[in-house]
């Protein structure tokens, strides 16, 4: 390690490059094609001349942030590794909504988009059947697209990372919006969207010191450029939020937040009513220990709730972030997860004794 | 910051987030920050609509109903879109 006077000169020149926009971390780097558009949804095709592995994985990214964390950089990548790993990999993500979505609903998502884009993302790969998978908000998406569509949808495998059911779990940035409290239309702009900077500030609450220990935690790595840059990449991310439509909030609040009703298995959907316990593919619920957005127990009684006799799960010893970038992830939680998905796309079983994953899965022991 | 004085601040700082989250965490936090948000929200839109009631006698539209009305077009137009890929 250079000697502190080194270390300062080198923070000096390096934090100038960064200020001057010159060492921008550059992120989402896997080649990919964008093969499917519609409003703000954006199918993308990851290339590769190894897709041995032939049921499409289709990752359906969260409302609320930007889809690179999934693809941070070339050496921290959870969907690079999926595409060493042999997958056939969709990514769908979203443009950041602007006031002709401000009336968007769970069913524009569930009912219209997601369904498209596993239409298009079959058709692309020209395949029967694929897994979906979602992250955070993405996999509330996922679930209620495989929940509402349960006899339709060719679904063959159902994922969900670090997603929330149980609302009153998730503390405050849940607990704010119960009666009397925040009313959805507190943050809802002239617009009709939640603002971005909303957005932010709420997950800035969650860890108020962190305004403090970032800075630090850069000005520590800030003389050597390439750790520099890794900080600055997934810092960046975090602060990185897109606005939310307002009618898809209200409903946030309303059902998800104040009846809670994910996690009584079912919400009123479509004029209709979605239930969980219809959900009958093989099933993976992801969440982890230390997730201050989605805490465990927020998320883990998906697992219950889904009627699928094959319902595993894997509780790890992660957050929020690190279970899509680090070095967690590289080392524990992407295997875990694509060892699971390459065995669930191989040839379909007949029939499984539902499990709860709790004595399945090799990873879930090691990381407990 | 060199290794020590890290460590220092490090020693400070956890004691202070535990307790700062507990803070956030509790009723009677998140009641008052809600009342606020509320007041501040009110008064906000007091002054939005003093000044979208000054534009409208240069009859001019505010930014805000500008945004609105262009995204009721657009959704009008993926209204038209779909009805033609349906047919």
């Amino acid at each position: 390690m250079p000697n502190l006077l080194e270390r300062q000169l080198l923070r000096t020149r390096n934090g100038l490059a960064h200020l001057a926009g010159v060492r921008k971390p550059e992120v989402a780097q896997t080649p990919r094609d964008l093969v499917w558009r519609r409003e703000t949804a954006r199918l993308w095709r990851y290339r590769s001349d190894d897709r041995s592995i032939t049921v499409p994985l289709l990752i359906v990214h969260s409302l609320v942030s930007k889809s690179y964390i999934l693809d941070l950089q070339p050496e921290n990548s959870m969907i690079r590794y999926l595409v060493g790993e042999g997958f056939d990999v969709f990514l769908l993500d979203w443009d950041a909504p602007s006031a002709a979505d401000a009336e968007n609903t769970l069913e524009t998502y569930a009912a219209g988009l997601v369904p498209g884009a596993i239409s298009a993302a079959l058709a692309e790969a020209d395949a029967g059947e694929l897994t979906l998978l979602g992250y955070c908000f993405g996999g509330d998406l996922v679930l209620l697209t495989a929940a509402a569509g349960a006899a339709d949808l060719p679904i063959r495998n159902v994922v969900a990372l670090t997603t929330p059911c149980d609302f009153r779990s998730i503390g405050f940035l849940a607990d704010m919006f119960l009666p009397g409290r925040l009313d959805a239309d507190d943050l809802i702009d002239a617009t009709g969207l939640v603002p971005a900077s909303a957005m932010d500030g709420g997950f800035q609450s969650i860890k108020p010191t962190d305004q403090l220990v970032q800075p630090l935690n850069l000005w520590q790595q800030l003389w050597n450029a390439g750790r520099a840059e890794n900080f600055l990449a997934l810092y960046g991310w975090t602060r990185d939020q897109i606005p939310f439509p307002g009618a898809l909030f209200r409903q946030t609040v309303e059902m998800l937040v104040r009846d809670n009703a994910l996690a009584g298995g079912e919400l009123p959907f479509a004029g209709g009513t979605a239930r969980l316990a219809d959900i009958k593919r093989p099933f993976l619920n992801i969440y982890c220990e230390q997730d201050t957005i989605v805490p465990a127990a927020s998320a883990q009684p998906f697992t219950g709730l889904v009627g699928s006799r094959d319902a595993g799960e894997l509780r790890l010893e992660t957050g929020h972030v690190g279970l899509v970038a680090g070095r967690y992830a590289t080392e524990v939680a992407r295997p875990a997860i694509a060892d699971w998905i390459r065995r669930h796309s191989a040839n379909r079983k007949t029939s499984t004794p539902k499990e709860t994953g709790e004595h399945r899965h090799p990873a879930r022991a090691a990381a407990a | 910051m060199t290794e020590i004085p890290r460590k220092a601040f490090d020693a400070v700082e956890r004691p202070v987030a535990d307790a700062s989250e507990s803070v956030i965490e509790s009723d009677a936090f998140m009641d008052a920050l809600a009342l606020a948000w509320k007041v501040n929200r009110a008064a906000v839109r007091r002054f939005e609509r003093g000044a979208a009631a000054g534009l409208r006698v240069l009859g001019l539209p505010t930014r805000a109903e500008l945004l609105t009305e262009i995204g009721a077009l657009q959704r009008e137009v993926r209204e038209l879109r779909r009805e033609l890929e349906a047919r």
